[in-house]
């Protein structure tokens, strides 16, 4: 097992130093590159000395490759840069953004999971018949509705009329469980609608060419309680295609959170990326699209790890 | 947020988890993409299975409406979007309006109808630099095959899963806020996804007996690949790209909400909606309006993709 992990790890260093060279070099993209980013209001102002001399403070005048390493390895040791707007290091500005983000992202990921999996199973079992078609229908409108939206009009129904629900705000769960869990029930249940229609399709279809497997009609020939079959025979196999689908199921839930967060007035990393956007805070975007990007990885990494501990098949696949 | 590079409905088709596990290792399905590309391509007439359903017809039928309602709208009976009667804001519906006012007294119909134009804009953005990246580099991995395959696939991998708004969001950032630029950010993330598909048709069509042929009567590679292969394993791409097309309406719509992408005094759904929803209350209909047009847009789309993955792909 500890040969596959070493394997897969290696497969990710790749993946991860891809994602430093896009976020490196968007900084590139910018009409008048780094120094009039930092300059702000255009480099018309500054005379040519001033110039030269923030492009010597900021490492400009090495070759791009040095320019790179220096900033990877600057990451590395968790140096990702000043913040223009703050004037603080972009880590103070953005590790309190991390937790509610996160705490976001997994509650989503758990009711997706669970919502998902339940409607998928439904899907399989009842396909062709009315009930079968009304969630596959269902789960294809589900991916087609802008969480935006929904969010938007629940936090205006449940939140504004109706008063169930903070319409926006957060408690963060170091001050109140309770209050935490308050608030983020409407962004957690938003969020899952689309990855909880996305993931019961694939479930869906997994289970589906599961139970037109011969070892299920064998079961079904050898009396056992169609429950065992399902739950037991089917869902197993079935659910190896479907773990594979989670990271992608989480890359979209980080687009999600960042616009559930600003609907929400929820301070995580969505909130931080679309105000740093705002205030031109160039290093804090960077660094929040790179830690996106590992993050993503990451998570990558565990599911085919993951994946290999629950299929043998992959785990012989991999060491051949 | 939807799901780009994944191919919604066609679990077996749309990724295999890194570069490390063989396709044919997820048994269930999992290695069904390539036969089917040789074994529906070779026989004669369409390779397809199933005919073009009555839920995709719908789809392209109210694909076709908001198409013709975004080209036709100059024509239609309706309020200039842009025309702000002050006395009437926040109205209910009337004949007039028939779904009422915005906050500035600006016909909601009238607004959801143009802010099709930029919506579709911005999907056949996506789409165009989608397909610019996308089908060169598919083509070049499966048909070159070996070191080059390996090379291009892994790059494909590192950013297969990249979460396409946040780089845009990125990209803006650096350039400025332009629907165009993030849009073309977003054809171009989600073309690794395009790129697996096409690859993983094109590699079993390397050995093929009408491309032995082609070779041995001399003709070029770059003409056997764009001419010959191209064509026998466009299926996959196809039904991804429809697919994609859908995921970039909504993302369209999010960058203009979060006001990245169309900036405000035209017609767009994500940025109406962004204008309109701390009002719900009080006018729901100026909410419910560019929200109803986005999921109907994407719906359509998706509904159209369905069938054509039915009629073109074995399953």
């Amino acid at each position: 097992m500890g040969a596959i992990i070493l394997r897969r790890l290696a497969t990710s260093v790749p993946t991860i130093l891809v994602s430093t060279i896009l976020v490196f070099a968007l900084r590139y993209l910018m009409p008048g590159g780094p120094v009039e980013a930092m300059l702000g209001g255009g480099t018309g102002q500054y005379t040519p000395a001033q110039i030269a001399a923030i492009k010597a403070r900021l490492g400009l005048n090495a070759p791009v490759p040095v320019q790179y390493w220096r900033w990877l390895t600057g990451v590395l040791h968790g140096n990702l840069g000043m913040s223009y707007y703050s004037q603080q290091p972009v880590t103070t500005v953005i590790a309190p953004r991390v937790i509610p983000s996160v705490e976001l992202i997994i509650g989503a990921l758990v009711v997706s999971t669970v919502a998902g999996g339940g409607l998928g199973i439904l899907a399989a079992v009842k396909r062709g018949r009315p009930l079968g078609r009304a969630v596959q229908l269902g789960t294809g409108l589900g991916l087609s509705v802008p969480d935006f939206w929904l969010a938007a009009m629940a936090a205006g129904v449940f939140g504004l009329t109706l008063g169930l629900f903070p319409a926006v705000g957060f408690t963060p769960i170091s001050q109140s469980l309770g209050g935490n869990i308050d608030t983020l029930t409407l962004p957690v249940l938003m969020l899952s609608v689309v990855t909880g229609s996305f993931l019961a399709r694939h479930v869906a279809s997994a289970m589906t060419a599961a139970l037109d497997s011969p070892y299920i009609r064998t079961a079904w020939a050898m009396g056992l309680p169609p429950r065992t079959i399902y739950l037991n025979c089917a869902l197993r196999n079935a659910a190896a295609p479907v773990i594979t689908f989670i990271p992608l199921a989480v890359a979209a839930l980080v687009g999600g959170t960042v616009l559930v967060e600003n609907i929400f007035a929820i301070p995580g990393l969505g909130t931080e990326i679309v105000s740093s956007v705002s205030n031109e805070d160039y290093p804090v975007v960077q660094a929040i699209v790179l830690l996106v990007g590992v993050l993503v990885a990451v998570l990558n990494l565990l599911a085919d790890v993951g994946l290999a501990l629950f299929d043998p098949r992959i785990r012989n696949a991999i060491s051949e | 947020m939807p799901f780009p590079n994944s191919g919604r409905g066609n679990a077996p088709l749309a990724s295999a988890p890194g570069g490390a596990v063989p396709q044919t290792a997820l048994a269930p399905g999992g290695g069904a993409d390539a036969p089917a590309a040789l074994a529906g391509r070779g026989g004669r007439g369409r390779g397809g299975g199933q005919r073009f359903g009555l839920v995709p017809r719908i789809g392209l039928v109210l694909f076709c409406l908001l198409l013709l309602s975004s080209l036709l709208a100059p024509l239609l009976p309706i309020d200039n979007p842009l025309q702000q009667t002050l006395s009437l804001r926040n109205a209910g519906p009337s004949l007039r309006h028939l779904l009422g006012t915005d906050m500035v007294g600006r016909d909601v119909l009238s607004r959801a109808i143009y802010g099709c134009r930029s919506a579709f804009e911005g999907v056949g953005v996506g789409v165009l630099a989608m397909l610019a990246l996308g089908v060169p580099w598919g083509l070049a991995a499966g048909f070159s095959g070996g070191a080059a395959d390996e090379a291009l696939m892994r790059i494909a991998d590192a950013l297969l899963s990249f979460p396409p708004l946040v780089l845009a969001i990125g990209v803006v950032s650096a350039l400025g806020a332009s629907i165009t630029h993030a849009m073309v950010t977003v054809g171009f993330i989600s073309a690794p996804g395009l790129a697996r598909l096409l690859r993983s048709a094109v590699l079993p069509l390397r050995g093929a007996g009408f491309v032995l042929i082609a070779r041995s009567l001399g003709v070029s590679r770059l003409r056997i690949a764009v001419r010959h292969v191209l064509p026998n394993a466009m299926a996959p791409a196809v039904v991804q790209t429809v697919a994609a097309a859908s995921f970039f309406l909504i993302v369209e719509a999010a960058l203009s909400f979060l006001g990245l992408g169309v900036p405000p005094p035209a017609p767009s759904w994500g940025a109406d909606m962004a204008s309109a929803y701390l009002n719900f209350t009080g006018d729901p209909a100026a909410t419910v309006a560019p929200g109803l047009a986005i999921t109907i847009g994407a719906w359509s789309i998706s509904a159209v993709g369905d069938g054509l993955r039915d009629v073109l792909m074995r399953t």
